[in-house]
């Protein structure tokens, strides 16, 4: 307008080649699915005892470095995988869904509203007259996952009234509400905790902190299945985040029922965290952190952002978990003190950035 | 820009449109009507609802009272996507989340084109283009937004709107952050869709004198109703303007445009034309 465009037509091909087809997207699955085998097989050769991979494979069923290896090291592995790409969906997509960088499932109550009423149901289905109900034993694999899903979306709903309620919503309203909420939940939690027998006590605290529990197979298929699940329905609404960038309204002008988005994207966070929860407790910081970095690397369209994030956050998790059990020697470490130990500053430089670009900016 | 089909009068409505904000009302019984090919201005002092009937006109506030209009059917009946096809929104600030490039804020227009999942066809690209050329943003289509002057932003939210391929434009204060060069040749832009697309644009300018140049009519608000419609000679009348806006004003046509030029004074100018009009009395 001001200037004719100076390049004309030959300034044309760059800005008429789409950013993200679907050829693009298949790359980015590819070598995401591709990078986190190499990370997994890499964690695989980690821990205390050496282990032959090769020799290991061929050794007979009870040959113990065969057992570490694919007994432990790989269900282990698999289990940091799918929760980590689980966490790092689901903050990509909160993130995206409330404009907020610092929201991720763990900052904002949602794992925590997971943990308190799974914990609630798995000690119910232990309690002597459960099993007579039919809610003992093999039934707790759909009773807590079911329960922490319920958790899940319960905390989401609550978290979206918050914003709403409060009219305009500054991003550190969300945030609030989500630290209330989860030293609301901690305290129950704990409260159960010293009701609660001393063996089992021990498996609670463990969701408090975050470990990664191998509880069986059917347990990993879960998680893998609620990740494809999150996986597609956050797929599916990427336009619309897209759109939400620009605000409820603007993205209103574009035709996108914000509601349905809205429900959408909190379902699938639901799903993702009820998955995760029940076999890794309340892993912090993976969500907020694999987010940023995706975006540094891919730009900020959500329909290369969520699946990177996933692909990512499977692989830092497996990392993380990897240091978890390793660097005290014998000792583990919960791996939810690792990513709190990575996480917590970067949210502090997250949060200070923030509150730069605040005052800095004009308009 | 589309087929004759989408050229077909498809005209805006507002009828008895109220629109409360908890207690307060901010539109009452508002009547307006924004034809093809037309640039219909709106003007009124802070407060009077003039952003608000631009969200009520886009759809994006439901009016609490009255109905709009979109081609004779309720904006309210019509499929959230079509209209999104047929009405795009500049509006007053575009605050975007994470950085992105202009081309991707401009793509981000056809979202009520694509798929499901979005992807975008060389149709999609074609159109992106197009606007991005009329609106002169094509030289820096891979920068980020956040990087723009005022002005150049601006026009990359107008390439994003005109990517909708609408056929009707609101747009709420598009010259707010604008100097004058880049004022003018934003409404210049405006003002040849309107003529040579049939594009019907209703724009909500706080400059008098750019609303008196390049407005076919004009609405005036005050305090949610309509004060006056018409066209600018009838509308911008001393008498009105210093009522509505409450405070003194200078009103007289100018030789270049033959439009009015309106002049807030000063307090001294003010208490210099109170002494003269009681010594005259």
């Amino acid at each position: 307008m001001s200037t004719a465009p100076s390049a004309g037509p030959a300034g044309t091909p760059r800005a008429l080649a789409p950013r993200v087809t679907a050829r693009r997207l298949a790359v980015l699955h590819a070598s995401g699915l591709a990078a986190l085998l190499v990370v997994m097989a890499a964690a695989a050769l980690v821990g205390p005892v050496r282990v032959d991979p090769l020799a290991a494979w061929l050794a007979p069923p009870d040959d113990p470095t065969r057992v570490i290896l694919l007994g432990a090291r790989v269900p282990r592995i698999v289990l940091a995988a799918l929760v980590g790409g689980a966490l790092g969906l689901a903050g990509a997509a909160l993130q995206a869904l409330l404009s907020n960088p610092l929201a991720c499932p763990h900052v904002l109550g949602i794992s925590g509203g997971a943990a308190l009423l799974g914990i609630v149901a798995m000690i119910l289905t232990t309690v002597p007259g459960a099993a007579a109900l039919g809610l003992g034993g093999e039934a707790s694999l759909l009773v807590v996952p079911a329960a922490a899903f319920a958790g899940a979306l319960a905390t989401a709903l609550l978290v979206q009234s918050v914003a709403r309620s409060s009219g305009r919503v500054t991003p550190h309203t969300l945030l609030l509400t989500g630290v209330v909420f989860n030293a609301f939940a901690a305290a129950v939690i704990t409260f159960l905790n010293t009701l609660a027998d001393f063996y089992r006590a021990h498996g609670i605290l463990a969701w408090v902190v975050g470990t990664l529990t191998v509880r069986g197979v059917a347990w990993t298929l879960a998680a893998a299945t609620t990740l494809a699940a999150g996986l597609v329905l956050l797929s599916a609404s990427a336009r619309d985040l897209n759109a939400l960038g620009l605000g409820e309204e603007g993205a209103t002008s574009l035709g996108v029922d914000v509601a349905r988005a809205r429900r959408a994207v909190y379902l699938a966070v639901a799903l993702l965290v009820a998955g995760a929860v029940p076999v890794s407790g309340m892993i912090g910081f993976v969500g907020l952190i694999v987010p940023h970095v995706v975006r540094l690397l891919v730009g900020s369209d959500q329909r290369l952002v969520l699946p990177a994030a996933m692909w990512m956050g499977g692989a830092f998790l497996v990392v993380a978990d990897t240091a978890a059990r390793t660097v005290l020697g014998s000792t583990e470490l919960p791996v939810g003190v690792v990513t709190a130990l990575c996480g917590g500053p970067f949210f502090l430089f997250l949060l200070r950035r923030q509150a730069t670009d605040e005052r800095g900016a004009l308009r | 820009m589309t087929g004759a089909a989408a050229r077909a009068d498809v005209a805006l409505e507002a009828r008895g449109v109220a629109v409360r904000y908890g207690a307060r009302e901010a539109l009452r019984e508002v009547d307006a009507r924004l034809a093809p090919g037309e640039l219909l201005g709106i003007i009124g002092p802070n407060g009077s609802g003039k952003s608000t009937l631009v969200r009520v006109l886009a759809g994006v506030r439901a009016p609490d009272a009255g109905e709009v209009r979109l081609g004779g059917r309720p904006l309210a009946d019509v499929p959230r996507r079509e209209r999104a096809r047929l009405i795009a929104l500049v509006p007053q600030e575009t605050h975007l989340s994470f950085p992105i490039q202009v081309r991707e804020l401009v793509l981000l227009g056809r979202a009520p084109h694509t798929g499901p999942f979005g992807w975008e066809r060389a149709e999609d690209l074609r159109a992106a283009h197009e606007a991005m050329l009329r609106a002169g943003v094509l030289e820096f289509a891979e920068r980020s937004v956040d990087q723009l002057s005022g002005g150049e932003r601006q026009r990359a939210v107008l390439a994003r709107a005109l990517a909708q391929q609408p056929r009707i434009l609101l747009l709420d204060e598009p010259t707010a952050f604008l100097d004058l060069r880049h004022a003018v040749l934003l409404l210049d832009l405006v003002r040849d869709l309107c003529r040579s697309e049939g594009l019907a644009v209703a724009a909500v300018l706080h400059d008098l004198n750019l609303a008196a140049m390049y407005c076919d009519r004009l609405v005036l608000l005050s305090r949610g109703r309509v004060h006056a419609a018409g066209d600018a000679a009838a509308v911008l009348n001393y008498r009105d303007l210093c009522d509505v806006y409450g405070t003194e004003l200078y009103v007289a046509p100018n030789d270049v445009t033959g439009q009015l030029v309106v002049l807030p004074l000063s307090r001294e100018h003010r208490e210099r034309l109170a002494s003269r009009t009681d010594k005259a009395l």
